[in-house]
């Protein structure tokens, strides 16, 4: 679908009228940045970008674009994996950073009202002090923001217990495209004046159907104590065991972490280097609790990682320690941008059970297609980030990472799983929605936009590629 | 393996039971008792029960969460996904059988407590926990300054995180009480008892070893609010209805068993005290919530999208 015809002269006018001065942006060099997200290799430059600093601001702004029938996204840090808040029709892209405000932190009642674009780990550093813990922790945590979470229904390495991030979202205020401030849910976490709940369509909804400005999120205190673990195993078939136990595990751990070989190799020949043993599967968990709890289940989650057959589980609660131990699950996103000009983060999740059928699907499609592939996992919950390294610069490099994804998109409905687990859709994925929800699923899926943006005028072509604006 | 998911094209749920994964399928009008006696097979089960003997279905068509949502979250956290007959008759999955996903709209967590406006749900699929070993449960008595104190230690404390159940219990005309219950490992039920000791000490409360809470089957109606605000409701519910309310204190949901009905002024008065806070009133004796204006047309045209499918 080729973009909308830019932005005239008049609109621009129009939009400008819309935005205190300095705050409507449409020079090329100043739009430029705004034309990829996290996924890196796919440019949609916008016609223009607002910064909107109220609620209000984002009312008349889209009041306008109403008008004037030009198609636009919102936009928080822009760390999204999936190709979602790009132009993908051109138009106008909405940046929220300006809206960052965390307005309260009702410790009473366990909750925090913060704006979209407020930065994740900025409330949990407000909420520190209180004792407090907003569970959702993707690795883009420094920056993203939770507007992007919330549209994108973020999880992270501590989902297994904890949840993603619908979990903790009570209360949704959108604008929507009419211009009218809805608010679904608040403190209480329930359907307020209205008799659906609607705000569980809107989560997760990748800003295809309204403009968050502010959520109500539900906070629990946070952990007294915590202790991580690691382990290597020599086969897929003992820490298929560990995942196993662990997921079983009466402590209930927070985080089961995985990497493959070819992972662990990467950080191995690297400056990173921690001393794993190399060719070895990586396998690092986490528990957490009251101190009097937790301490007493250490040494049952330590023999769990040696019965499966490690004979190097290293174990510690030190704040110094701990760190080390998460070294190489932490470096290898930084490695991979640096062993690698461009790289494709896949996200899926599939049965546990079938994890060794699908990581030698991973490494038949890449080894034949010659692409470096390292695979990490968030093992508790079967949520797969296999890495395809490649470079665009060379002629078909592209085409057969796609090739790729596209395989194991097949792959992973016909085993049973989902084809994102916390990045989303966007545009990266939507190519396989249909297949995955059949017929059926797909038409009532579709009826879902047609109720706050029928016209496809906000964020078009996102999640199903049929969602097409037309001026 | 079974995927539990039919390959004819349908994509509907069939039936499966994942002992990795601690997921399985079970068909909506399966009693809870019924569930706990399959998944107790593998070694786990499933936490929300509210009344063994009524059916999935009856338990989601009453309440949003039970008491053991103080550790494991509501229903819709421990459903990731079910088979769903629309209103014209075609059956459809929704959601999905692993518990992570965002995959499309989440259409199941809106359809999950819709009652039958869009259809009625066929199988459900539920997520599953392990077994524990020992239970360690008791009641909190005292006044209503001591049994606040003694609310906010433990809706503060990281220990919440594993205690199944926190439930202040309001008896029309009698003492209130909050009921505890953690399931834990084998070696691990001194350590809750000494926790709660301490709490009791602490706020000036008393605490007595029982065996379980009661079980009083289905609540009438749930109302939900903040943790706090739940429990000014409850006890105008009590003081109004008679009977007795089960607040699930850190989930500010409130279940209502009355002695007498509700007559259209006070669920009116009980609405707008949840809908202030974002909350509502939901249950199996309380009418639907009339549609607000700007929702009527997204209900007919979603009934209109689905009813031609």
């Amino acid at each position: 679908m080729p973009k909308t015809q830019g932005l005239d002269p008049a609109s621009l006018a129009s939009l400008g009228r819309a935005m205190p001065r300095g705050r409507l942006l449409s020079a090329a060099s100043e739009v430029a940045a705004y034309s990829s997200d996290g996924l890196g290799y796919k440019h949609f430059t916008p016609d223009a970008v607002a910064i909107p600093a109220s609620a209000e601001e984002v009312v008349q702004l889209v009041r306008r674009l109403r008008e004037l029938k030009i198609p636009y996204v919102a936009r928080g840090a822009g760390t999204s994996l999936s190709g979602g808040p790009v132009a993908a029709q051109g138009g106008l892209v909405i940046h929220l950073s300006k809206l960052k405000a965390i307005t309260e932190i009702n410790a009473a009642e366990g909750y925090a009202v913060v704006e979209s674009g407020a930065v994740l780990n900025h409330l949990d550093e407000a909420l520190k002090p209180y004792g407090l813990y907003y569970p959702p922790d993707p690795s883009t945590g420094p920056v993203c923001t939770l507007g992007g979470n919330v549209a994108s229904n973020s999880g992270g390495v501590h989902c297994f217990r904890y949840g993603v991030t619908s979990n903790y979202v009570l209360g949704a205020e959108v604008v929507l495209m009419d211009g009218t401030v809805a608010r679904f849910g608040g403190p209480a976490g329930g359907r307020g004046g209205w008799s659906e709940d609607w705000k569980r369509l809107f989560v997760g909804s990748e800003g295809t159907l309204g403009i968050f400005t502010r959520f109500w999120l539900r906070l629990i205190p946070r952990p007294e104590k915590v202790w991580t673990f690691r382990a290597t195993y020599r086969d897929l078939e003992q820490a298929s065991e560990a995942i196993r136990r662990l997921a079983r595990h009466p402590a209930y751990p927070a985080a089961i972490e995985f990497m493959d070989p070819r992972c662990v190799d990467m950080v191995e020949n690297s400056p990173m280097k921690v001393g794993l043993p190399k060719g070895s599967f990586m396998i690092l968990t986490e528990i957490d609790g009251p101190a009097a709890l937790v301490d007493g289940r250490v040494e049952s989650v330590a023999q769990t990682l040696r019965d499966c057959g490690s004979a190097d589980v290293a174990f510690s609660c030190e704040e110094k320690e701990r760190l080390g131990l998460w070294k190489a699950r932490k470096a290898q996103g930084g490695l991979i941008g640096q062993v690698s000009p461009d790289f494709i983060v896949q996200d899926f999740v599939i049965p546990k059970a079938r994890l060794g059928e699908v990581l030698h699907f991973i490494y038949e499609q890449a080894d034949a297609a010659k692409v470096a592939a390292v695979t990490i996992m968030h093992a508790g919950d079967g949520n797969l980030h296999p890495n395809f390294l490649f470079d665009l610069r060379k002629e078909g490099d592209l085409e057969r990472v796609e090739k790729i994804g596209k395989n194991l998109m097949k792959k992973v409905s016909e085993v049973g799983g989902t084809l994102s687990g916390e990045h989303g859709i966007g545009n990266d994925k939507s190519a396989y929605v249909a297949a995955h929800f059949g017929p059926l699923g797909q038409a009532m899926q579709m009826a879902v936009p047609l109720l706050f943006n029928p016209a496809n005028q906000l964020n078009p072509l996102k999640v199903f590629p049929e969602r097409s604006f037309a001026a | 393996m079974n995927s539990g998911i039919s390959t004819d094209g349908s994509r509907l749920f069939t039936p499966f039971f994942d002992e990795v994964d601690m997921i399985a399928s079970f068909p909506a009008d399966t009693t809870l008792a019924e569930v706990n006696r399959t998944a107790a097979a593998h070694g786990l089960h499933f936490p929300l029960v509210i009344d063994p003997a009524a059916t999935l279905r009856e338990h989601l068509a009453a309440a949003e969460c039970a008491p053991a949502s103080a550790r494991f979250g509501a229903y819709v956290d421990n459903l990731p996904g079910m088979n769903w007959q629309l209103a014209a008759g075609k059956a459809v999955r929704v959601g999905e059988r692993v518990v992570k996903s965002t995959t499309g709209y989440d259409l199941f967590r809106f359809l999950l407590h819709s009652g039958e406006r869009y259809g009625r749900a066929t199988e459900y699929v539920l997520r599953l926990r392990p077994i524990s070993g020992e239970i360690a449960s008791g009641v909190f008595t005292g006044g209503e300054a001591e049994l606040d104190r003694l609310r906010s230690a433990l809706l503060a404390s990281s220990w919440s995180h594993w205690i199944d159940s926190i439930n202040w219990v309001t008896i029309s005309g009698g003492a209130e009480s909050i009921e505890v219950r953690a399931d834990c490992q084998p070696g691990e039920e001194g350590l809750f008892i000494d926790f709660f000791s301490q709490c009791a000490r602490e706020s000036g409360a008393v605490f007595q070893l029982e065996p379980s809470s009661r079980t009083a089957g289905l609540p009438a109606f749930t109302v939900k609010s903040t943790p706090g605000h739940a429990l000014t409701i409850a006890r105008e519910c009590a003081r109004e209805l008679g009977g007795f309310t089960r607040t699930l204190a850190l989930n500010g949901l409130v279940l209502a068993y009355p002695e007498r009905c509700m007559d259209d002024a006070f669920l009116a008065h009980l609405r707008s005290l949840a809908e202030a806070e974002g909350g509502h009133v939901f249950g199996q004796s309380v009418p639907p919530r009339e549609p607000n204006p700007a929702e009527k047309a997204w209900i007919n045209q979603l009934q209109k999208e689905w009813s031609q499918l």
